[in-house]
């Protein structure tokens, strides 16, 4: 296990960093990184370094898209990051030696939920939302630019904030079904 | 490459960076190829010179942690399955008080690593049992015990052994189970075998059951084939390999003492650990005889004694846990 000692004092922070990004989840960034190491560690052995951190990376994306998939949810703060998003998966993928064919695939599956959030805003949000989140743009500017008031866009960014934690929770499906269980274990 | 870069580059290494710096990082890469070929060069250097973090190490700490019980749940599904099966078993173990189980955990290190090492005894008087993380299934007899490290089954399969132990090995060609004991290396792929190393007896006995055996003394090598034994002398290294009733070597395993031709000494020796009692010898005559025995672990020693003293032609004389084998016609007085 002395190969994995290395790789992991060597890549798990980075690979960390990269995962919660995309949780926006300190405890289940180091689940998904610990389980990726616990997995590589079964198809690690006889290949060279480039190849495993490929096969580490390859593992914890495939996961966090499972996990994002799973929770169809967008955390606002991934979507203020969003604008660099597509670069830093870019970035990312280079470090862990994939080609960049290879590499954006997170950052398309949060763009698509995000458009998918969005359609469902009243056009004036929407201008808001493309405003404050794509071009990165101070409330005061975007008064000034849309000619409403600062207060005004500041409802704009609480009615958004709103739809993103809605759409978190608009699938309590699994956890309905968690209750009967609950009580039956815990009880 | 600025310093900016520099410092922008060993946040990102270590995990630090915002969204935004690494975006700003990889167009700067992207831009030149010489760019790109410093921050690689940055990496490596990094790579050999960094200390990782506290946070970093205990979770590294925690990984292995979990490796290892990953490691555990893969190699013993049906213990894994039946959860409360496991759980009577352990709790029959610790009721039958057979085995001592000394795990010797170590303090987790931070970085990097130091094998664990893990002993399994069986004291005097007792018998036990254990599989090894490979499956391996290994019968200690009273008075032995093995250990192995942490990185069992997966960067060898080596135990050392003090005392007598019956292996019966799971096949891995990859890796070969490796027994040490007193100078002595016994390297198998899979089969079945006793080793007899206890220290007092001057000699390492091992008898194959099934399969082949390669033995190494300090000063010879010899393969073994099924049903032979070979005796290797502690003093001089020196292998002696003859053929023989190999089954009657695997007996205590069943609970039996059957040995068709032991020096009287030696069965002495085997007595007294198996039954936890001290066995003294005080005639002379009899340690040159050689004995056919056949007794269960059931019986008593007290039956046992008589029974090789009527043989002999010798009385024993019992005195707390210990016996005293006597010229006949000495009594008790003349002992102490």
């Amino acid at each position: 296990m002395t190969d994995l000692t290395h790789l992991y004092l060597d890549y798990q922070p980075r690979l960390l960093n990269f995962v919660s990004r995309f949780t926006c989840d300190e405890q289940e960034s180091l689940d998904i990184v610990q389980d990726s190491f616990i997995k590589l560690m079964s198809c690690y052995q006889g290949k060279d370094e480039e190849s495993v951190k490929k096969l580490l990376f390859t593992i914890a994306r495939n996961k966090c898209l499972d996990y994002l998939k799973s929770s169809r949810t967008v955390n606002l703060r991934l979507a203020a990051d969003q604008r660099f998003l597509n670069d830093s998966e870019r970035l990312y993928s280079r470090s862990f030696s994939l080609s960049d064919e290879e590499s954006q695939v997170l950052s398309l599956e949060v763009r698509d939920l995000i458009e998918k959030i969005v359609s469902t805003l009243s056009p004036r949000c929407r201008e808001v939302f493309d405003l404050k989140f794509v071009n990165g743009m101070k409330n005061r500017e975007i008064g000034i630019r849309l000619g409403i008031s600062e207060s005004a866009v500041e409802k704009h960014v609480r009615t958004i904030r709103k739809a993103f934690d809605r759409e978190a929770a608009t699938h309590p499906d699994l956890l309905l079904w968690m209750i009967p269980f609950y009580w039956v274990f815990f009880s | 490459m600025d310093n900016r870069l520099t410092e922008l580059s060993l946040k990102f290494f270590e995990g630090k960076t915002t969204a935004e710096e690494e975006s700003l990082l990889f167009s700067e890469i992207s831009r030149s190829g010489e760019t790109a070929t410093e921050f690689r060069l940055l990496e490596e250097k990094w790579k050999t010179t960094h200390t990782p973090s506290r946070k970093t190490a205990g979770e590294l700490g925690a990984f292995r942690r979990m490796a290892r019980k990953a490691e555990r749940r893969d190699r013993r599904p049906f213990l894994r399955r039946n959860i409360w099966l496991a759980g009577v078993l352990a709790a029959a173990c610790v009721a039958i008080g057979l085995l001592v189980f000394k795990p010797e955990a170590g303090k987790e290190p931070a970085a990097p690593a130091k094998a664990q090492t893990f002993m399994v005894e069986a004291p005097l008087g007792t018998h036990g049992k254990i599989s090894l993380p490979d499956g391996t299934s290994v019968w200690l007899n009273a008075g032995s015990k093995i250990s192995y490290d942490a990185d069992f089954n997966t960067s060898n399969r080596n135990v050392s052994l003090v005392g007598e132990a019956c292996f019966d090995v799971v096949h891995n060609e990859d890796l070969p189970l490796v027994v040490s004991t007193s100078g002595c290396r016994f390297r198998v792929l899979g089969t079945k075998f006793n080793i007899s190393a206890y220290e007092d007896d001057g000699c390492v006995r091992a008898a194959l059951i099934e399969g082949s055996l390669q033995v190494n003394s300090p000063v010879g090598e010899e393969v073994m084939a099924k049903g032979e034994v070979v005796s290797v002398s502690s003093e001089s290294g020196s292998i002696h390999k003859y053929a023989d009733d190999v089954a009657q070597y695997i007996s205590w395993t069943e609970g039996k003492i059957r040995y068709s031709n032991i020096p009287v000494p030696e069965l002495m020796r085997r007595l007294s650990r198996e039954f936890n009692v001290e066995i003294v010898l005080q005639v002379e005559s009899v340690s040159s005889r050689n004995m056919r025995v056949a007794f269960s672990r059931e019986d008593s020693i007290d039956d046992i004694m008589k029974a090789v003293c009527e043989i002999l032609r010798t009385s024993s004389v019992k005195v707390g846990r210990s016996f005293y084998i006597v010229e006949n016609n000495k009594s008790r007085k003349d002992v102490q």
